[in-house]
């Protein structure tokens, strides 16, 4: 602003300077009686005014003529060099003129930068905004929801049997919801718990590669860095979800995640897959139940794998089970025959009736 | 004196005609043996009985799955030999090996892994009395067929990981070792 100040007084300047310079010099020839003096100095320009005692000093008589002579030549000689002044002026004034309209230029370059960056942030701010107002507007029952299954991940029946309500869409999803704390070292923010610059990075480089082997996964937006996986919003870098990946932020050696420390499982499953009488707590995330240490939190392994399939008495028996697959030891009491079939799943025998393919009982396999 | 000779020349053509079908029955129980190779440990034991399975053997142990295969719960596990896992490539399976790649080795992993304890005989039968393909659910979340016939057994419709008459029974499940990758369900 400042330089664009000068620069407005300097162009005044060289606009006017001419016709003073010009009107000055008319008056010296005339009346002798004032000098301009183009001290020029950078850009500033400054007009003396003559001494009073000047007006005296022109010299009357017989040395009149030759007086004027001399003064018509001195004037001749000062107009000269007050042209050779103006030359130099004009000279001085083009150059910052023209530096003034460079940095006019760039100040109007760097404004546009400013501004485009500006809308651009904005634009995202608006984008954030808009994607939490959608979260605000259909995820406040979600995050109810949610914190609902912050305390219940999974649900038990009444036999004590965990009730799988698995879903793809994570955010609805009750065996294995999107946490949300960050991973160690990462703010929250609108894509996430992802650095600045970091989201985009991952839309930029996202591959197809990732867990086609999970159906969980699959068609989703779903990428993964660094022990998470992430779905992003369609189109955008925004991330709507980021859930820890087995094998990444859920393995040995780190804890297990605040959102899901109250997920112990019901007791028939620690005797069964757990070693008895051990202190470790067991934990169940995503068909997966772990081995936890109750006072690091951290993770010690991974206890067993689940296939999830739910199983409830009274209706037809999943998909997946057309071969008897009962464990060796209990073969002779669960036997295959005209009346019942029987088939193992996540530590329980089932009974199935071979006709309907409704499931008759769920057998615990201790006591 | 006669007779004698008819007899040893009798029983001569007997034992003729019997040594191919001895031989036969030979090779029939060395196979049988190979499929029913019963071990009285679990199946992380188990695996390190099997020959050409050291890749499997490596990833499962970077998997963590120790505790898993020698715990309580049963499971069979359809266990690719190492040159099933050449076909992934070297790069791939690299990753595989690294903490980045260990969840969709899991993953992997988890596919190739059914609940229970799936006998050949079991299989063949249900594939007999289903009069085509059977599905067996496995850990990853996904169900898979197994075709074929008579001892020709594969692992999806048709093209599929083949099982190999290498086999083991361990106290808590089985292990079929197959030739190929099981391949993603949504493939």
């Amino acid at each position: 602003m400042k330089t664009m100040i000068l620069t407005s007084a300097a162009l005044s300047m060289a606009l006017a300077a001419p016709g003073m310079a010009a009107n000055g010099a008319k008056d010296m020839l005339a009346t002798d009686a004032a000098s301009v003096d183009f001290a020029s100095s950078g850009s500033e320009y400054r007009f003396s005014q003559p001494e009073k005692g000047d007006k005296g000093k022109s010299g009357k008589g017989d040395d009149g003529n030759r007086g004027n002579q001399d003064k018509r030549d001195k004037g001749a000689k000062e107009l000269k060099a007050l042209d050779k002044d103006f030359g130099e002026a004009r000279k001085a004034l083009r150059k910052d003129i023209k530096e003034a309209r460079k940095d006019v230029r760039d100040f109007g370059n760097k404004q546009a930068d400013n501004e485009r960056t500006y809308r651009e942030e904005r634009r995202d701010d608006r984008t954030a905004e808009y994607d939490g107002k959608k979260y605000d507007k259909n995820r406040r029952a979600q995050d109810d929801r949610n914190s609902r299954l912050e305390r219940d991940m999974f649900y038990v029946g009444n036999d004590g049997r965990f009730g799988f309500d698995i879903d793809r869409d994570v955010r609805r999803s009750r065996d294995y919801y999107a946490v949300r704390d960050c991973p160690p070292g990462l703010a929250k923010k609108n894509n996430g718990c992802l650095p600045p610059g970091q989201a985009k990075k991952l839309y930029n480089d996202r591959q197809d590669s990732y867990l086609g082997y999970s159906p969980r996964y699959q068609g989703d937006n779903f990428y993964q860095s660094n022990g998470y996986a992430y779905q992003l919003d369609t189109g955008s870098p925004l991330v709507n979800a980021f859930l820890p990946l087995i094998g990444g932020a859920l393995f040995e050696g780190n804890r297990w995640p605040a959102s899901y420390a109250s997920n112990t499982i019901p007791q028939y499953y620690q005797n069964y897959y757990g070693n008895t009488g051990s202190d470790y707590d067991y934990r169940y995330a995503d068909r997966t139940i772990f081995r936890v240490d109750p006072q690091s939190q951290a993770i010690t392994g991974l206890a067993a794998l689940l296939t999830g399939n739910d199983f409830t008495v009274g209706q037809r028996a999943p998909s997946g089970y057309d071969v008897y697959n009962v464990p060796y030891d209990y073969r002779s009491r669960y036997a295959d025959g005209p009346d019942a079939n029987y088939r193992y799943s996540d530590g329980y025998v089932y009974k199935i009736d071979p006709k309907t393919r409704l499931v008759a009982a769920a057998i615990e396999l201790l006591g | 004196m006669e007779i004698s000779k008819f007899a040893v020349a009798l029983a001569g053509a007997a034992l003729l005609f019997t040594l191919p079908a001895c031989r036969k029955a030979d090779e029939a129980d060395t196979r049988v043996a190979a499929e029913t190779n019963v071990i009285n440990g679990d199946l992380a034991g188990a695996i390190g009985e099997l020959d050409n399975v050291g890749t499997a053997r490596s990833l499962l142990d970077f998997a963590g799955f120790d505790e898993i295969l020698s715990g309580p719960a049963p499971y069979t596990i359809f266990l690719p030999d190492d040159t099933a896992f050449e076909g992934l490539g070297e790069e791939k399976l690299a990753f595989l090996k690294t903490e980045e790649g260990r969840p969709e080795l899991i993953a992997l992993l988890r596919t190739h892994i059914a609940p229970g304890t799936l006998i050949r005989e079991d299989i063949k039968s249900a594939i007999a009395s289903m009069g085509g393909p059977i599905t067996v659910a496995n850990v990853g979340g996904s169900d898979m067929k197994i075709g074929g016939s008579g001892d020709s057994l594969i692992l999806g419709i048709s093209g599929g990981p083949q099982l190999m008459p290498q086999s083991v029974r361990a106290g808590n499940g089985v292990i079929y070792v197959i030739d190929a990758i099981i391949p993603p369900s949504g493939s």
